[in-house]
């Protein structure tokens, strides 16, 4: 069997995984992820020279987790991911106005002046305990916020339930209803 | 009353900030190590708060990737399969003639670069006369006007807004976000490489809170750009928000 002929069966036995791999580990849209499956296919085929033969998926996902990185940094000034293309034409007709109506000058204070206050509550929080509440903020779970940041489990508990603690203080009743994103983290979800 | 949208708002607005801060996103070989606890406390602590700043990549460590074969073949059909491997097979042949013809097409190269910065050069004189315009919109957003969405944030994702093709123009709808504090903006495109292309003069908050731009068609090329919308304040410009675009 040829190089070729090889790697067209490793191709035939793995480019569906690997589509499936981006969407589910990287969040990318389908046609992104078929699209980066390619890429990572021919970096592969550039490395068939490094492969031995073994661990055929471990050594692809390998591969592939690279070129995704990659071409996430390349793409990334604020950015972040992948992207997923979606042409405005897939855009619905519009479902509500496209100007929505102006706020007015107090409620434009007023949501400048509650930011502030909640900008400066977290700007007080310890930077291990920032790092929790934004992991929380994107659903994370405990779990998975200590292996993000390499902690125990039980030191993200703590983390988060004194930034809690200071965020009431500092905040007070206003917090009582929030909503961020199911309430303060109090409960594991 | 603290609302979930003030707390959204500045939990992206200090996520967004983090990742200007901090830089580029961490490599995947940084992120192995850090995961391999590889990394001196000082690396690991770099590492650790780019991750909270890209959560997405993030996701990626936490996540365990799980076969499923039926919903791999869902995925993508036979047929499908077929024409992908054709169109892998025609780069890899691509990459390849491009290599081995390469020690003999300098001077063709060579020749072709003159074109290419002629063409460009001419280019720049034709837009040196006209150039993108930004102003306040009033009233209902025009039919002709595409909607850009802002990348990076919960909900919307990063994706690219893709123009239409047709007319003189690409006519754009900006909607300020992020900032309720903010009177003075200032819009910028930048490319790919994030080379600044057209900067605005300072822009007045509008009552509609959108601004519209008009870039002439010849002004950009096909290939991903980025509206850039800043906050003004004094000599101070903060970067506020940015709006994929992607001309086909």
């Amino acid at each position: 069997m040829t190089d070729r002929e090889g790697f067209k069966a490793l191709y035939a036995k793995y480019y569906r995984r690997m589509v499936a791999f981006y969407i589910r580990a990287f969040r990318l849209s389908e046609e992104d992820a078929k699209d980066l499956a390619q890429d990572a296919f021919l970096r592969f085929y550039e490395a068939l020279d490094e492969y031995r033969g073994d661990a055929e998926w471990a050594f692809l996902e390998t591969v592939a987790r690279r070129v995704a990185y990659n071409s996430i940094r390349s793409r990334s000034t604020a950015k972040r991911g992948g992207g997923q293309d979606m042409s405005l034409d897939e855009i619905p007709p519009r479902l509500e106005p496209a100007v929505k109506p102006p706020p007015d000058y107090a409620d434009r204070e007023t949501a400048r002046f509650v930011r502030k206050r909640v900008r400066e509550a977290i700007a007080e929080l310890s930077q291990g305990q920032q790092q929790s509440i934004h992991l929380w903020g994107e659903g994370f779970k405990y779990k998975q916020i200590a292996s993000i940041l390499a902690i125990s489990v039980d030191a993200v508990k703590s983390r988060l339930r004194d930034a809690k603690k200071h965020l009431h203080e500092r905040l007070g009743e206003d917090v009582a209803g929030l909503n961020w994103p199911d309430g303060l983290p109090e409960e594991e979800r | 009353m603290i609302s979930k949208a003030d707390w959204q708002t500045v939990h992206d607005e200090i996520m967004a900030e983090e990742r200007r801060r901090l830089g580029e996103p961490p490599t995947f070989d940084e992120v192995l190590a850090y995961t391999q606890g590889e990394l001196s406390q000082e690396e690991a602590e770099r590492i650790r708060a780019l991750l909270v700043s890209h959560p997405d990549l993030a996701r990626t460590v936490v996540e365990p990737f799980s076969e499923d074969e039926a919903d791999e073949r869902a995925l993508v059909s036979d047929e499908e399969l077929a024409e992908r491997w054709a169109a892998l097979e025609k780069r890899i042949d691509g990459e390849r003639e491009q290599v081995r013809r390469l020690p003999y097409r300098w001077i063709g190269l060579a020749a072709a670069l003159v074109v290419v910065f002629a063409g460009l050069f001419w280019q720049s004189t034709l837009q040196s006369h006209r150039m993108p315009q930004a102003s306040a919109l009033t009233g209902e957003i025009a039919e002709d006007f595409r909607i850009l969405r802002p990348g990076g944030f919960r909900g919307g994702g990063n994706d690219s807004t893709v123009v239409s093709t047709e007319g003189d123009d690409y006519r754009l709808a900006i909607s300020i976000i992020g900032s309720a504090e903010r009177n003075d903006f200032r819009l910028e495109i930048v490319d790919a490489s994030e080379k600044q292309l057209w900067r605005s003069d300072i822009l007045r908050r509008p009552p509609s809170d959108t601004f519209a731009l008009v870039v002439p068609r010849a002004f950009l090329k096909p290939g991903r750009y980025e509206v850039v919308l800043h906050g003004v304040e004094g000599a101070n410009h903060e970067r506020l928000a940015v709006y994929p675009v992607r001309i086909p």
